[in-house]
């Protein structure tokens, strides 16, 4: 079973990473935010963040120091992942509205706010004790992530459904009506992602030394994995399929 | 909320030419504009041309406004003189940027 979770967490980093430099280079030529968020959200999660997470739990294994301020970079960067989820969302789904302003400055704010408690609890007490030992802001931290993923599934899932109604008029492209969706489901699988990860913090251990999390994530990354490229680098085929009238009438 | 300079182009001309009020024309042009899924802060002059011209006329034709499909042929033609309004960043126009290019 654990080659099964190498092997999508290695599939999931490779595509997180084509994925995410493709989106850079779309941002760089366009220099618009919403690319460049997602492109720091795709890189910054899984390429960077997630084995920055696993080289804190090596050093302790290992025994060798450091390991607190590794872990202090490797959530600093995850959570700077996962706000730039909750600002693309504000910005490209909910630009006007007040109430998204509120909620992706809550957001943002729960996501940060409790990295530095929790990193003094791995210094004192090692990644496995910390984390249990400062499980309300560990709790704050998961559900301000769980609470972005699931906005940005949501959203995403909403403008699919209203893409429908434009396809059925020719006012909008199957591939892009699709993109609403596969965002959805790549955003879901995170969704499902910090689901587990919650469930074995309340279990009482650390995700990152879970087996169960480790196939979850390897599964979930798999299907993360086709998501990201299907919408952001599809191939020929996919989008032919699309363009016949009967996929594009459920795209 | 603000509107889209083609949805009060439409409500006006609706409230001009027809016997419907403010309120029943804008009502109008909503409910034509949810049935395509176009929202009238962002909908564009294209997309209107092509609710006017798809969707409006049974819409008025159910209020019983008559000869609609006369009112929507002239409210196509005076769409298309409108400014391009397509500068606006929508989530269709940005979901159609990420994946441009790729091949």
């Amino acid at each position: 079973m654990q080659w099964i979770s190498l092997l999508g967490v290695g599939i999931q980093a490779i595509a997180s990473l084509v994925v995410g430099l493709r989106l850079a280079s779309i941002a760089r030529r366009t220099r618009r935010f919403p690319e460049l968020a997602l492109s720091l959200a795709t890189l910054l999660g899984t390429v960077v963040g997630y084995p920055l997470g696993l080289l804190a739990i090596a050093l302790e294994r290992a025994g060798m120091p450091g390991v607190a301020p590794v872990f202090f970079i490797a959530a600093s960067v995850m959570m700077t992942g996962v706000s730039m989820n909750y600002f693309f969302t504000w910005r490209v789904f909910r630009r006007g509205a007040p109430f998204a302003v509120v909620l992706c400055g809550l957001g943002v704010w729960l996501l940060f706010a409790p990295i530095g408690a929790v990193a003094v609890h791995v210094g004192l007490y090692g990644i496995d004790r910390g984390i249990q030992s400062s499980s309300v802001w560990v709790a704050l931290a998961v559900g301000a992530v769980l609470g972005g993923y699931a906005w940005t599934a949501f959203e995403s899932f909403r403008y699919y459904l209203t893409s429908r109604r434009q396809l059925r008029l020719g006012l909008i492209q199957a591939s892009v009506s699709n993109r609403f969706l596969l965002w959805s489901l790549a955003s879901a699988c995170f969704l499902a992602i910090v689901i587990t990860a919650g469930v074995v913090v309340r279990l009482g251990s650390n995700p990152l030394q879970s087996a169960g999390f480790s196939l979850a994530v390897g599964g979930l990354g798999l299907v993360n994995s086709t998501c990201n490229v299907l919408c952001f680098l599809p191939p020929q085929w996919y989008l032919d399929w699309l363009g016949r009238p009967r996929a594009a009438a459920g795209a | 909320m603000s509107v889209a300079r083609s949805f009060a182009h439409v409500c006006d001309a609706l409230e001009s030419r027809t016997t419907l009020n403010r309120l029943e024309a804008r009502g109008t042009v909503r409910l034509a504009l949810k049935e395509a899924g176009l929202d009238p802060s962002s909908v564009t002059a294209r997309q209107m041309g092509v609710v006017v011209e798809r969707i409006l006329p049974g819409q008025l034709q159910s209020r019983g406004v008559g000869d609609p499909d006369s009112i929507c042929r002239d409210l196509a033609i005076s769409l298309a003189s409108l400014p391009s309004d397509e500068a606006s960043e929508t989530p269709e126009s940005v979901f159609g940027r990420l994946g441009e290019s790729s091949r």
